[in-house]
């Protein structure tokens, strides 16, 4: 999956968003949150460049190997 | 020797002293109570003292051992704990309105190890609330960097490192989901170890990141922290990633030197001031380089393909998970966060698919830097790629994205010290971060060790 194929979320999502996992934010904290969507866009982006798709059954555990 | 001398002692000089019977416990103690009577007012450091117990537990050392009952390089040496570990019947915060009144019934695996040794507690020390990050919190006071008292003194084991660099306690525990260890560590000038994830119990840890938390030792020498670990490594059923693995002496191992011991340096992102690493802290890491090469060590190039992305997996999975732990009390105390909680509702903007990317990227993450350790012994960088920030209130969201050198080990679970390597023109500490394989803390320490004993940093401490 590319950064094209997962719809990165866009500021207008926001409240939606946070709303969906139960949480109720006011107006100014809102406010405050849209601030740091262009860091999260860049984050998801740079994530979806990578393209994993040869993998199968890539963990073992949720942790890497620390009990191997 | 006076009572501030004391305090500087490192802990193998004072236990030496304790075992001789010429250091009382009692008076060690002492020492440190009024040392933070004078200083924490400006520092910070602490926030719940316990200094009845301290002494209570110091006079019964010191009793143990008048008796012929010495237990060890621990016994007797007052130590601190991030107000994130359990401790019976002391509050224990998170730094949190949200937990302000909370007294937990047991200890944490590392305090309960930590006294097992004979250690004294001093106390609970400042932490950026619930070890996520930021400035204000919504209890107590933030700390201030003993270096230079309007800088930061790293965080999130911010209490911890500045407690170290005040001469405030002799070791302390702090955790790591981010570079927390590290990051007070290159601030403060002191030593913090991040060890393998599953090294050391998290248990009675309030977590940030299921999946990233570590916990671990900070002192002011490498030998230190060897003793340190020593006290807490080991497998923990009660903390189901605690790995089941021998561990060896971590105290044996630091007089070996670095002879022979291949270190790789990535040059191609850690120390490129062209992406912003600031250019004093560059040059203090590769003098570093040049002394472990003149102690026999041989330098090559390395590279982490993926290694700049690397802050953004990690940010995805701790704030993911860090939201998870935290929902119900998002949902009905927001108010009794301090700004912190802004970090908290990132993670609900993320969804099960950008969570499993990041984690893939994390395994990707881990094959380049076991390929890369398949033939070196060692990882060394610049720990921070700028010096301490100035203190005051920070970012809601601090950074994001962006040049940094502590999540790529976070993400592998490798072990990772950062030991101190110089000064900016500006007086503030830098550190060099070492990593190593799965493990193999004992390489890593005997690396950092050899380098400190062949340079003059951990010596100095701030004029207070």
């Amino acid at each position: 999956m590319t950064a094209f194929q997962r719809q990165i979320p866009e500021e207008e999502d926001l409240k939606r968003m946070l709303e969906r996992a139960g949480m109720v934010l006011s107006e100014e904290d809102l406010q405050t949150m849209a601030t740091a969507f262009p860091s999260v866009r860049a984050q998801l982006e740079r994530l979806y460049s990578y393209n994993f798709d040869g993998e199968s059954y890539p963990f073992r555990t949720i942790f890497p190997e620390t009990n191997a | 020797m006076n009572a501030d001398d004391l305090c500087y002692l490192s802990i193998s000089e004072a236990a030496e002293l304790i075992r001789e019977k010429k250091l009382s416990p009692v008076e060690l103690t002492q020492a440190h109570i009024d040392r933070i009577d004078r200083l924490n007012p400006q520092v910070k450091a602490y926030v719940t003292r316990t200094d009845e117990e301290a002494l209570a537990r110091a006079k019964t050392a010191e009793a143990e051992i008048n008796a012929g009952r010495y237990q060890g390089p621990l016994h007797g040496i007052p130590v601190s704990f991030k107000d994130l570990y359990d401790t019976a019947g002391t509050r224990t915060t998170g730094q949190s309105r949200l937990f302000a009144d909370r007294i937990p019934t047991e200890d944490s695996a590392t305090v309960a190890s930590v006294k097992q040794a004979g250690a004294v507690s001093l106390g609970k020390v400042a932490l950026a609330e619930f070890g996520l990050g930021g400035s204000p919190t919504s209890l107590f006071e933030t700390p201030n960097n003993p270096w230079n008292l309007d800088y930061s003194p790293g965080g999130s084991s911010s209490g911890s490192g500045a407690a170290l660099a005040a001469g405030l306690c002799m070791g302390s525990f702090g955790t790591d989901t981010g570079g927390s260890l590290r990051n007070p560590g290159h601030c403060s000038g002191i030593v913090g170890l991040k060890p393998t994830l599953g090294r050391v119990s998290r248990f009675g840890v309030i977590p940030c990141s299921w999946s990233l938390d570590t916990v671990g030792p900070m002192a002011r020498t490498v030998s230190d922290v060897a003793v340190l670990l020593q006290a807490v490594a080991g497998h923990d059923p009660r903390d189901p990633s605690s790995a089941d693995r021998p561990v060896p002496d971590y105290s044996e191992a630091l007089g070996k030197g670095v002879e022979g011991l291949r270190i790789g340096v990535p040059r191609d992102y850690f120390f490129r001031t062209d992406l912003g690493a600031d250019a004093e802290v560059v040059q203090c890491a590769e003098q570093a380089l040049v002394v472990l090469e003149d102690l026999g060590a041989s330098i090559q190039e390395v590279s982490v393909p993926s290694v700049a992305d690397a802050r953004s997996a990690q940010m995805v999975i701790m704030h993911a998970e860090a939201f998870a732990y935290h929902r119900q009390f998002l949902r009905d105390r927001a108010g009794d966060y301090g700004p912190v909680r802004f970090r908290f509702w990132l993670g609900a903007l993320y969804t099960a698919e950008d969570y499993l990317q990041a984690s893939l990227f994390r395994r990707q993450l881990v094959r380049e830097v076991d390929d890369v350790l398949g033939k070196v012994d060692l990882i060394v960088t610049p720990t921070m790629p700028r010096p301490a920030p100035k203190g005051g209130d920070s970012s809601p969201f601090g950074t994001l994205t962006g040049l940094n050198f502590l999540a790529p080990f976070n993400l592998t679970g490798s072990p990772a010290v950062s030991v101190p390597c110089g000064f900016t023109s500006g007086g503030l500490p830098v550190g060099l971060q070492i990593a190593g394989a799965w493990f193999d803390e004992a390489t890593v320490l005997r690396a950092a060790h050899a380098y400190a004993q062949a340079t003059p940093w951990w010596e100095m401490h701030p004029d207070l």
